[in-house]
């Protein structure tokens, strides 16, 4: 499959006038296939939309290349745009133009028709207020007018940066339908967020990065696997000790976990046998069922 | 063509561009009123003696002097050109709709080309319509109490030339401080540093260092606007000469702004 997206070795740094310079990407490379949703995660200041900033044109990196759609970084954005609908960090509009007459003025540059646009107003849930001035909108409205910019242009790629930022959960609900409809239909989706249950419920595959750096880039199933997988172990209160002393002593990494024991390192009937040798048999033994937050946290820390 | 349809639009729905006309339409409103009231029989005949200038007196609306009612007129507009100019440009990067525009349009030699081209035509229209507002607001202090000896077809033609020309100029200052607001990415910054350079470092470098005068902007934007040879003799340069050196200036700066903006980051100031 083709990639909609590579990126290779990307350096960013910002000087200042003042203080020292801030290394906001340092040597990132990823690669996104076309189609699907692709989720990049990271903590605030981890380097997401100064990369998105990137892929757009926005920012001039320090180092590193670019390509979107298999044309080159910034050389190639004017043909690239007219595929790419975007969506960067906070939503930002004259405030005191109406939305639809925002959407018009942005649909004219790419010579798109008005109808076009009132109709991705309609798609987006904001026909209603679509004329009255954007300083009387919502956070969330906001944002969904951004979102009707980005579908404008009937994009093959979507680059939405934090697009549940100020959204209701009912808000938040159709986003994610929005996007898993507009992937359905064959497009590619990157989306940043550090909602990490939407973007677990939204994506396909995810790339979490830090300080710059991409961690781990997989499908979401995959990077939960790969994930120094833990058993969880129910054992009576008073042997408790006893059996992490023994399960401790072949080398698996023993904590609690409420009223069970988490185990690292060892399978399932590895900790069965050993218990069970013991005559320490455990009442519950289970896989411990990971989440992208659990990963994220424990990657990011 | 169309991009610079869309700037035009774009510039001429800012908030501050139609809070600067609300403000020019309300003083043209009080200079209207006191002329009207200002202009008796018996108060006209003595400034007329005096040699002093009345908008009740129709060619005193043009006469290429301090005291006429265009120059005046064009003090304050070229005061509004400034901020106008800083606000529309400065406000897309204080918004953030910069970046956004730029997700549509990321030729941005061509994105800020438009704008400037948009910005200073946009200028020249409303100088223009606010000139003629102006105008149009003293008439019937000039048809009921005052008098329009001697405004022949020469005068009118003058007159209206002279509205052009403060229109242009209008323009210019309008573009520079674009210019200013588009590398600065800020409009209190742009407005100052363009009060700064012609309200103060003008004059400063005038004193030090006379010689340095026939170049700057304070003496050649009045020299173009009265159209005036006087003092050509002194600066050496006729009011020709002054529109193509200040069409220059405009030039270089907007060369400056547009190679800053390509290599920008899209980030608010």
């Amino acid at each position: 499959m083709a990639n909609a997206i590579v990126i290779e070795g990307l350096h960013k740094t910002y000087r200042r006038l003042r203080g020292r310079p801030t290394v906001a990407i340092d040597g990132l490379s990823l690669e996104i296939e076309e189609g699907g949703v692709f989720g990049l995660l990271g903590p605030n200041g981890s380097g997401k939309t100064t990369t998105i900033r990137c892929l757009l044109g926005l920012v001039r990196p320090s180092a590193g290349r670019i390509s979107v759609l298999g044309r080159p970084v910034p050389d190639g954005l004017a043909e690239t745009l007219r595929s790419v609908g975007a969506v960067v960090e906070s939503a930002a509009f004259l405030p005191a133009m109406t939305g639809r007459e925002q959407i018009r003025l942005l649909a004219a540059i790419d010579g798109i028709p008005d109808r076009a646009a009132d109709d991705a107003l309609e798609a987006i849930g904001l026909a209603e207020r679509a004329g009255d001035a954007v300083r009387t909108y919502s956070l969330g409205m906001r944002q969904r007018l951004a979102l009707a910019a980005a579908i404008l242009k009937d994009p093959a790629l979507l680059v939405l940066d934090e697009p549940a930022n100020g959204l209701d959960p009912a808000g938040m609900r159709d986003i994610r339908l929005l996007v898993r409809r507009l992937a359905s239909e064959g497009r590619t989706v990157l989306l940043s967020s550090h909602l990490l249950s939407e973007v677990e419920q939204t994506c396909d595959r995810v790339a979490i990065v830090s300080r710059g750096r991409c961690l781990t880039a997989a499908t979401v199933a995959d990077v939960l696997a790969g994930a120094h997988p833990a058993s969880l172990v129910r054992v009576v209160e008073t042997d408790r000790d006893r059996a992490a002393t023994l399960l401790g002593g072949i080398g698996a990494l023993v904590e609690p976990a409420g009223d069970l024991l988490r185990v690292r390192g060892l399978q399932g009937q590895e900790i069965a046998a050993t218990l069970g040798q013991a005559g320490l048999w455990p009442s519950e033994l289970r896989p411990e069922e990971r989440h992208l937050e659990d990963l994220f946290l424990e990657l990011t820390a | 063509m169309s991009l610079l349809r869309i700037e035009i639009e774009r510039s001429l729905r800012r908030r501050a561009v139609w809070a600067l006309v609300a403000i020019a339409v309300v003083g043209i409103v009080i200079i209207a009123t006191i002329a009207f009231v200002d202009s008796t029989p018996s108060h006209l005949a003595s400034i007329v003696q005096r040699g002093d200038a009345h908008p009740a007196i129709l060619i005193d609306w043009w006469r290429g002097e301090d005291d006429s009612l265009l120059l005046v007129g064009a003090v304050f507009l070229f005061l509004g050109g400034v901020i106008g100019g800083a606000a529309v440009v400065g406000g897309e990067w204080r918004s953030g709709s910069m970046a956004t525009v730029l997700t549509w349009e990321p030729r941005r030699v061509r994105l800020l080309a438009a704008r400037l081209a948009a910005i200073a035509w946009a200028s020249f229209v409303v100088a223009t319509v606010l000139q003629g507002l102006l105008l149009l607001a003293v008439l019937p202090a000039v048809l009921l109490h005052g008098w329009t000896t001697g405004a022949d077809r020469a005068f009118a033609i003058s007159l209206l030339l002279a509205v052009l020309r403060i229109s242009a100029m209008t323009a210019l200052v309008t573009s520079l401080s674009a210019c200013v607001a588009s590398v600065s990415k800020n409009t209190a910054a742009a407005i100052i540093a363009v009060w700064a350079w012609a309200g103060v470092l003008e004059g400063i470098l005038r004193n030090v260092k006379p010689g340095i005068s026939p170049w700057t902007l304070t003496a050649n934007v009045p020299k173009v606007v009265t159209w005036s040879h006087l003092g050509e003799a002194a600066s050496g340069r006729s009011p020709a000469a002054a529109s193509v050196l200040l069409a220059g200036y405009g030039a270089i700066l907007a060369v400056v702004a547009v190679l800053h903006f390509r290599r920008v980051d899209a980030i608010s100031g």
